[in-house]
């Protein structure tokens, strides 16, 4: 099967460098898994010369088949996930069949098939045994399969599905590995979907069209590692040869639940208004229809969700109105061998209205409205030059936009917000009648004060280029690809008649009362721009230069460039990323893996640093007191404050990119069949994260107040830069035991012990801004929740022909740390520390029990399936945030917010 | 190979460990520390005991000492030196200085009543005790929000402790104590005298004996080679008043609804225009350090009266 090496030596050379020319972007993620192997006899020789065939409902194109090298090696690469079937044969040994293989993309399954000779009544040999373990693998992370995440109760979306993995904690946009929430890379079917401007998760999902969702959280390989974060890697489900219909309803209704237990937390102190009798109701319809367009040659899949949720904090009769619609379509097509197409695209519009939740006193005319959502395209072309040896390129674009004004006007008295005047046209947008805010308990009135108009853009081209199984001092699977990434970002910012009154202390809303205001003037909306170009370049290679012992290594480049309004280069760097793993099978029976390494990931960048000293990107303002300073008769009602409009902010020289260097450290051992147990450690340290600080004011000794400043003037002027202080250490130990799904049942559980300190837990972040206080800045962090217990398990009850699905979820979290602070004059507010951040009390730990139960029954030509969904089952109500900002007396805190009680969301399916 | 790498890691991880306990801002800016030596005599006041007149000297007189500095030093405008100013463009205001950064020895801070706000300096007290005593002194006693006298300790320390919401006494700013090893209360004053041996004693060629000196620290001050450091003590005029400090700021505030109150903080600009505020009975740097190198630790000398030198 192999050319000579001297060939392949040049062919790798040559594509290597056609690779390297392609004008292609951001690298792609894996979306394929292989299956690797070696055939024996019963003395453990090698057989050359085996058939070995693939088969699967997920493999377009057909079986596929190869013959095993003089070695007796074999290798299928590039197969989508699924279950698969592997058979082995040559003329005179027993024919071996290998069913129920499943794929996992990015991993690899080695196989050691052993072929007696045959004997009468021995002509095929059925073997159920399958590895649990991948032995080449270095990177850290799990992938969640379909039967996964349709059977565990994770949340219904991606974003809290891959909180089932160690290391990851927080919300929608998760923590990983100790990373800020705006440190990750998503990806859809290898896209790069990561919002350009922020660094979180860009569009909402079908969940139920996903295959496999990936989370790799430390050890990146070179492909991957433009965010210090973990990649979020969606795989979507293909079609097949089958034509199948899929549909499901869920409905949860807060009513069906208890309510938080008292208006009032046991201190003594008011909860949050948000934690009690608000209403919340969320409605989810969701349909997939997939098959075949031309059999083994072009397949379809077309997904809709509709998502409703109706939220009303307590006291507030307007619900925030979340709407979205996302549509999924997707086509596979390989008319032969040597070439695959896969064209994608997805969009997921979405209205939200009555966004201003926040407090109880925003009048029916004064609310918001939201619009949000975007469209991705994508094209990819695959080319299997030979069986091993493919060329992958993918072209991208990727638009999305958020848009906030006020709530169209209506006439229909029955919406209840922001009636129409009689002669108004419906759905009129007013941008010109003055906000009125509501603040210290007042009625924000008259017309929503601001509007935002927010455009992102993401073009992007990839090619990767694979040479597997060279034959070199060992064997070697070689990669290298290239990406050409251009993100663009415009925003529209104004308000609304171009000035806004605050009106305060009105407790009931009757505008003719409204008289303690002041009022701002502001200069027109501003238009602001920011561009940035990424070029990124990899190379790796898996040498094994023995059958048991794997290093991977390569490295990582990327240049990049993020340029604000005015053209000026506020992040060019130009960064490279060594990497070097190995994975060592020490027994050489595939039952176990000890691996570790040292990598280093980069920030390439995000436009939210890129437009950092924008010229456009502020507001020039006055501010009349008005009766506000009524009572302060040494002032004047004339204009006191206002800003020139003048940006005065800047970029340090010396800027560099964020990085993170780190170390991993583990093993895994398969104990029986499907079942391993492991362990690891991780250390990771983030250095030089982007901070603003400021450098025109002069500070006490304590840094309490100000007591001058460099130009004269009271003003804050602010300086990106990528201090050493501004870094993070993070270290993780992991005991895990996982059973894969087999033999109706499967089982996630890992703890985790976890040490996180530094002095910011974003990305970006102006926290190190008081000079005189930063000898307190480095502490716990967010993400230092010491003890993480993770345990996701299945077990489908066999009540034949019907099965009962029982999916069981229990996480525990001890608590956060939280930082005293007082009171600094000059910050107007508590934000001065005497004690390292985090150090002072951490919340209570809190633990959830969640089961999801599923019962199928056979209907005409298909199935129904009902579903009930217990999210926190015991009702545990423990404070999960607090305000940090606030110490009350007895050491009591204001708490921010609660576990929400128990859940109840019943489901329904139907497919065939 | 796998021995190695058990062997390694852990001797890897220790060092990287290791360097999570120090690490450098790395910014194209210097810290400084220094110290600061007020004589006697800004500290010596004479005070009615009992009927008698009586000459105290005590660091609670002591003001706060405001620190900046500067490109230069001049001694033609006032008669103190001061810092070089920017043009005059209002004959009423004086022209601006231009700082490079700067720092204090104490502030303001509101001690729970508002009959001391704008009274009490940071690092000068170590005892609600103390605070009841020094404004006994001074004829102006601490009252409570109904107009009654506070004579108790106990009293003093309860409503501050509800008035902030705090728990434990090295909460308060204006408490100069400090919890040591043992869980005891110690005293953590900016200032102390300057006793016989002390490193200070002759410093300069004169005796300090007697004088007090406190540490200081400028932080992320730009870097000029022969800048001038400068600063001046602001003392409590004879009604115990101090011109630097602005009542009618925020400063911590007890808000419910809209009650504001303004508990008093320093101006905003005491290092653009010192000159405002240098009042009778204040004292000022009469030699300016001037910094030849980042690792200068200077020492000054509020030796000049404002009244001049």
């Amino acid at each position: 099967m192999m050319r000579s090496n001297g060939f392949l030596t040049r062919l790798m050379l040559l594509l290597t460098l056609l690779a390297l020319l392609l004008p292609t972007a951001a690298l792609a993620g894996i979306t394929t898994g292989a299956i690797k192997g070696t055939t024996v006899d019963e003395g453990q020789l090698p057989i050359p010369g085996v058939l070995l065939t693939v088969t699967s409902e997920s493999l377009i194109g057909g079986a596929q088949q190869r013959y095993t090298d003089e070695n007796g090696r074999f290798a299928f690469f590039e197969l989508p996930p699924g279950l698969y079937e592997l058979s082995a044969e040559k003329a005179g040994f027993a024919k071996i069949i290998k069913p129920n293989l499943q794929t996992n993309i990015g991993r690899t399954m080695n196989l050691t098939i052993e072929m007696p000779l045959m004997q009468a009544g021995e002509e095929i040999i059925v073997e159920e045994s399958r590895p649990t373990i991948d032995t080449e693998q270095t990177s850290k992370g799990e992938v969640l399969s379909r039967e996964f995440l349709q059977r565990m109760p994770t949340g219904r979306s991606y974003q809290s599905a891959v909180q089932a993995a160690p290391g990851v904690t927080g919300g929608s946009n998760p923590n990983v590995s100790g990373a800020g929430s705006d440190e990750n890379t998503y990806m859809l079917d290898g896209v790069n979907i990561t919002d350009p401007v922020t660094g979180t998760f860009s569009m909402n999902f079908n969940f139920d069209a996903i295959e496999q969702l990936e989370v790799l959280t430390n050890a990146l390989d070179p492909e991957y590692g433009e965010g210090l974060g973990g990649v979020i890697n969606i795989v979507t489900q293909s079609g097949g040869n089958r034509l199948e219909f899929d549909s499901r309803m869920w409905i949860q209704n807060a009513n069906w639940s208890p309510k938080i237990d008292a208006r009032y937390s046991a201190d003594g102190y008011e909860l949050a208004p948000t934690a009690f009798d608000s209403r919340w109701e969320t409605y989810q319809l969701s349909s997939k229809v997939s098959g075949p367009i031309v059999r083994d040659r072009a397949w379809f899949i077309l997904s809709y969700e509709w998502d409703r949720t109706l939220i009303a904090n307590s006291g507030i009769d307007l619900p925030r109105d979340f709407d979205g619609h996302y549509l999924l379509g997707k086509v596979t097509m390989q008319p032969n061998a040597a070439h695959r197409f896969t064209i994608l695209g997805h969009t997921d519009p979405t209205t939200i209205d009555n966004i201003s939740q926040s407090d109880r006193y925003t009048a029916p005319e004064a609310q918001g409205r939201q619009m949000q959502g975007g469209y991705i395209g994508s094209l990819q072309w695959d080319w299997f030059i030979s069986p091993e040896t493919f060329l992958e390129t993918k072209i991208t674009t990727q638009k999305t936009f958020i848009e906030v004004y006020g709530v169209p006007c209506t006439h229909d008295k029955d919406l209840g917000y922001h009636p129409c005047e009689t002669d108004e046209a419906e759905n009129n947008l007013d941008f010109y009648t003055p906000g009125r805010i509501g603040s210290y308990n007042a009625f924000s009135s008259d017309n929503w004060y601001y509007y935002y108009f927010d455009d992102r853009y993401r073009y992007n081209l990839t090619s990767k280029f694979s040479l597997l199984q060279v034959e070199a001092a060992g064997l070697h699977d070689i990669k290298t690809g290239v990406e050409l990434d251009r993100t663009l970002w415009t925003q529209i910012v104004g308000y609304t008649g171009n000035m806004y009154f605050v009106d305060l202390n009105e407790v009931t809303y009757a505008p003719s009362t409204f008289k303690n205001f002041y009022w701002w003037e502001i200069s027109g909306p501003y238009h602001t721009i920011a561009q940035g170009d990424h070029f990124g370049w990899f190379l790796q290679d898996a040498w094994k230069p023995i059958d048991n012992l794997t290093f991977r290594y390569g490295v990582r480049f990327d240049r990049t460039v993020q340029r604000n309004d005015q053209g000026e280069a506020v992040v060019d760097a130009g960064l490279w990323g060594p990497r070097l793993f190995t994975a060592w099978d020490p027994w050489g029976d595939g039952k176990t893996v000890i691996r570790g390494g040292y990598g280093r990931v980069n920030d390439t960048g995000r436009l939210a640093v890129a437009a950092f000293a924008s010229t456009a990107n502020t507001f020039g303002s006055k501010a009349y007191w008005g009766e506000y300073l009524g009572s302060y008769s040494n002032q004047s009602s004339d204009a006191v404050a206002y800003g020139d409009g003048v940006m005065r902010d800047y970029v340090w020289d010396e800027t560099i990119a964020p990085h993170a260097d780190e170390f991993v450290f583990g093993g895994q051992r398969e104990i029986v069949q499907d079942m391993a147990i492991g362990a690891s450690f991780t250390a990771r340290f983030t250095r030089n994260i982007y901070d603003y600080d400021e450098t025109n004011l002069i500070w006490t000794e304590d840094g309490y107040s100000v007591i001058g400043t460099g130009d004269g003037q009271y003003r804050g002027i602010y300086r990106l830069r990528t201090a050493d202080i501004a870094r993070r250490d993070y270290y993780q130990t992991d005991v895990q035991f996982k059973k894969n799904y087999a033999d109706r049942w499967q089982l996630l559980a890992t703890y985790s012990y976890v040490v996180s300190k530094g002095t910011l837990q974003s990305a970006v972040s102006g926290s190190l801004t008081n000079p005189e206080q930063l000898e307190y800045a480095y502490g716990n962090l967010w993400t230092d929740m010491r003890h993480q217990v993770k345990t996701f398990g299945s077990y489908d009850l066999p009540w034949d022909p019907w099965t009962t699905k029982v999916g069981l979820g229990i996480q525990y979290y001890s608590g956060h740390p939280y930082t005293r602070y007082y009171f600094s004059e000059a910050a107007g507010g508590n934000a001065l520390l005497r004690d390292p951040v985090g150090e002072y009390t951490r919340t209570e730990g809190w633990w959830t029990f969640d089961i999801q139960m599923s019962q199928a029954i056979p209907v005409r030509k298909g199935e129904l399936e009902a579903t009930l969904l217990l999210d926190n089952l015991t009702n545990n109500q423990q404070a999960t945030s607090r305000y940090s900002s606030y110490v009350s007396a007895q050491n009591r805190w204001i708490i921010a917010d609660r576990q929400n009680p128990l859940g109840i969301t019943g489901g329904i399916r139907y497919h065939f | 190979m796998g021995n190695t790498m058990r062997n390694a890691l852990p001797l890897l991880l220790l060092g990287f460990g290791a360097t999570g306990c120090s690490f450098e801002e790395n910014l194209p800016e210097e810290d400084f520390a220094g110290q600061v030596i007020v004589p006697k005599e800004a500290a010596t006041k004479v005070v009615e005991i009992d009927g008698v007149e009586t000459e105290l000297t005590d660091i609670r007189f002591l003001g706060p000492v405001w620190l900046g500095a500067y490109p230069g030093i001049s001694t033609d405008s006032f008669p103190y030196p001061h810092p070089e100013m920017g043009p005059v463009i209002d004959p009423a205001y004086p022209g601006d200085t231009y700082p490079y950064g700067g720092g204090s020895v104490g502030r303001f801070d509101f001690a729970c009543f508002e009959s001391v706000a704008c009274k009490v300096t940071t690092g000068r007290f170590d005892s609600f005790a103390s605070i009841i005593e020094y404004f006994s002194w001074s004829d102006d006693p601490v009252e409570d929000p109904f107009g009654v006298e506070v004579t108790s300790e106990k009293y003093y320390e309860q409503y501050c402790l509800d008035y902030f919401y705090h728990t434990s006494l090295d909460e308060f700013g204006f408490l100069a104590i400090e919890e040591d090893e043992n869980g005891d209360w110690i005293a953590a004053l900016d200032f102390e005298q300057i006793a016989e041996g002390h490193e200070l004693a002759d410093y300069g060629g004169e005796d300090r004996v007697g004088d007090f000196v406190a540490d200081f620290h400028m932080n992320h001050v730009v870097w000029a080679e022969g800048m001038a450091v400068w600063g001046f003590l602001d003392n409590p005029s004879e009604q115990f008043t101090f011109s630097t400090c602005d009542e009618t700021v925020t400063g911590p505030n007890k808000y419910d609804y809209n009650l504001d109150f303004y508990a008093g903080g320093h101006h905003r600009d005491l290092l653009n225009y010192p000159s405002l505020y240098i009042m009778e009975g204040d004292w000022v740097v009469k030699d300016a350090w001037i910094l030849a190198s980042p690792d200068d630790e200077p020492v000054l000398v509020l030796d000049c009266p404002a009244s001049g030198c």
